[in-house]
């Protein structure tokens, strides 16, 4: 399935949230990178088709979402960025009613749930109530009810907010396998969320999309541009406020810093392999 | 189907609500009993089996020697104990039962003379009695084409039709007919109604489920069905705890439910009905009017609860509307007949069961009477029907902050 975002805009009143957002997907795992407050909610809502965009068309395989709406609703699974559950719902009564909000029934619907339930780690917690789960287990049962339907375009906010380092790996895993012959789009701010799995990344800006490449174009465009140096902390708590600083391991009695940069920041600086959180810190730093 | 299921426990059936439910129980109940205080009052004094006797040998049509007797003993009663407030009076003729069926018997007598003759005092936009409308009938004999003789000709054959009235135990159904009082209807009925109501909607917000719901198959058009059925099995389901709460308190008084084959307007509140049926019948169709409106109600608080942020707000505007719609019940005659279809056919006055069906008021819709009823019941319809045609839209276009 193709999915063609054309022109989006999004106005609050004065405020531009969105600003001719255009980008294509297409099959595979779409990352949506950028800093808190950068417009990817206001995008993922308005992909999710649950809120107006002021300006601009979403095409679905080149026709209107809007003409094609419930075809559309049918095929999208959704993971807001904040979710609670109904106090009086089990688990497994959420996932029942999510499943029904989706058209599913009978025995398919069942074995739906109790497969995802088992992917997710939840088949021990669906009878309890939701709102006594934690909130990893939150995730987690979000995560499921997204799935329930295979969608063919699965929209997921901030997904892993929240869970523990096992529990994201678990997740990418799923999500990785999930995605083949189908198109997922990952709202993030951490990196390592879609470092290994993601085709392509959308990094975003203040309401406007930079560039969309591919997480090895993006780290390849990187060469020559990370260094490793060595200072004081006294020394560091000066630099840091004038360059980009992506790690720090404190080595003996100075510090091993990490510094994206076009030239060379020191002369003792070591050039040192980048990575794609060095291409989103040297990205949002532009 | 399923999704209806899901709304029902959101809304009614879960833990939180069913105790809920058995409190609106208790408190119905005790309300009850209070409305039969007078009649266990009477159960007790030593002489209800003669009470019980006067009242079973004079059923049925008016015996003028009795009235007579009666009517003379009643006078002077209420000459000698009718002092300071009212319910000192009814308290007093409840301790002293023959007293009380010679009270019962006059006003019986007086009832049966305005079913012939009218009250003193008539309302000349709408005149009751029988002769008199035979008189105005006579008066509009060369009109016979106009709204008012059609009026007056066809509330003739009603009255006549049912008949003059008949004297019956009915002492149940006068104490249950309270629980079809305006006050108690709107402000115990209504209020819990609008709290269980409230959060039909707003809970999505509450909880962040509105972005799924709207993204889904489903989340446009069939929840806002499912979310109907369910308003619509709640507010019965309200409805019938508070009847049965008030039937059981009232029961747990009076002992009996005798009178249930007595004509309709035996039952108080119905003294002028033109409802040609049982006090049972009556009961019947006032419990299942008192459904609908709730049910109107309920779609109109959903309705509500569809444009608000939170349970908070859409329970204060329920409430808002609750004592608005009471106060226009007090308005000057002006301005009733000013506003006369939002003091006749707002949400309150809608569910007065006795003034709706009570009384003999009628509407001219294009030159043919039409009993208040009638034309309440159709007004239901409709508000119902655009509540629930409002909220498809709401949800069609609704979309996230």
């Amino acid at each position: 399935m193709k999915l063609t975002i054309e022109n989006i805009s999004k106005n609050y009143g004065k405020k531009q949230a969105l600003n001719g957002v255009s980008f294509e997907m297409e099959n595979g795992v779409y990352g949506l990178l950028g800093p808190n407050g950068a417009g990817k909610s206001t995008l993922i809502r308005i992909l999710a088709g649950i809120m107006e965009a002021s300006g601009g068309n979403v095409l679905v395989n080149g026709i209107n979402r809007k003409a094609c709406d419930r075809e559309y609703r049918s095929k999208l699974g959704y993971l807001p960025q904040s979710l609670d559950f109904y106090p009086e719902f089990s688990g497994l009564d959420y996932l029942r009613f999510v499943a029904a909000l989706k058209g599913l029934k009978g025995k398919a619907m069942e074995n739906k749930i109790r497969d995802l339930a088992g992917q997710v780690g939840l088949t021990e917690d669906l009878h309890r109530k939701c709102v006594n789960y934690s909130g990893g287990m939150k995730r987690r049962l979000g995560i499921a009810q997204a799935l329930l339907n295979d969608p063919e375009i699965l929209i997921l906010d901030e997904p892993t907010a929240g869970l523990d380092p096992h529990e994201r790996i678990k997740f990418r895993n799923l999500v990785s396998i999930f995605s083949r012959n189908r198109t997922v789009l990952l709202s993030t701010h951490i990196v390592s969320d879609i470092d290994s799995i993601a085709k392509q990344t959308v990094m975003i800006k203040n309401g406007r999309v930079g560039r969309m490449e591919s997480n090895q174009r993006f780290v390849d465009a990187m060469e020559g541009k990370v260094w490793l140096l060595k200072m004081t902390v006294d020394e560091l708590v000066v630099y840091q406020d004038n360059h980009i600083i992506s790690n720090v391991v404190p080595k003996g009695d100075r510090m091993e810093v990490r510094v994206v940069s076009d030239g060379k920041p020191a002369p003792d600086a070591v050039i040192a392999a980048p990575t794609l959180e060095d291409a989103y810190l040297y990205e949002f730093n532009k | 189907m399923k999704l209806f299921q899901y709304e029902m426990k959101k809304l009614l059936l879960n833990k939180s609500r069913i105790i809920l439910l058995a409190v609106i129980f208790i408190i119905c109940t005790l309300m009850g009993l209070l409305s039969a205080e007078g009649a266990f009052v009477l159960r007790k004094s030593g002489d209800y089996g003669e009470y019980l006797r006067l009242v079973s040998e004079n059923a049925g049509k008016l015996d003028p020697e009795q009235f007579a007797e009666s009517e003379a003993i009643a006078r002077a009663t209420e000459a000698v104990y009718r002092k300071g407030n009212e319910d000192g009076f009814i308290m007093y003729l409840a301790r002293n039962p023959v007293q009380k069926f010679h009270n019962e018997y006059a006003r019986f007598g007086e009832r049966v003379h305005e079913y012939w003759n009218g009250p003193e005092i008539q309302d000349e936009a709408n005149i009751v009695g029988v002769y008199p409308i035979q008189e105005k009938l006579k008066e509009l004999s060369d009109q016979t084409d106009t709204y008012e003789y059609k009026y007056y000709k066809n509330r003739l054959g009603i009255e006549l039709s049912i008949g003059e009235p008949v004297f019956a135990n009915t002492i149940f159904w006068s104490n249950f007919s309270l629980a079809f009082d305006l006050s108690r209807v709107a402000f115990l009925l209504l209020m819990f109604v609008s709290y269980i109501i409230s959060p039909v909607f707003t809970q999505e917000v509450k909880t962040d489920m509105d972005s799924i719901v709207l993204c889904s198959l489903k989340g446009r058009r069939e929840i806002v069905t499912a979310k109907l059925l369910s308003v619509c099995a709640t507010s019965a389901i309200v409805t019938a705890v508070y009847l049965m709460g008030m039937f059981l308190g009232t029961y747990l008084f009076t002992g009996n439910i005798s009178g249930f084959d007595a004509p309709a307007r035996c039952f108080t509140g119905l003294t002028w009905t033109t409802l040609d049926m049982t006090v049972g019948g009556a009961a019947v169709l006032g419990c299942l009017w008192l459904t609908l409106a709730a049910m109107a109600f309920g779609l109109a608080i959903s309705l509500i609860s569809a444009k608000s942020k939170n349970q908070s707000a859409a329970f204060g505007l329920g409430v808002a509307m609750i004592l608005t719609f009471s106060l226009t019940g007090f308005f000057l005659d002006e301005m009733k007949k000013m506003l006369w279809p939002l003091v006749d056919f707002n949400y309150v006055a809608l569910s007065g069961y006795g003034s709706v069906f009570g009384g003999v008021k009628a509407y001219n819709l294009f030159g043919t009477p039409a009993s208040y009823g009638a034309v309440a019941f159709a007004v239901c319809l409709v508000l119902s029907l655009a509540a629930a045609l409002l909220m498809y839209l709401i949800q069609r276009k609704r979309s996230v902050a």
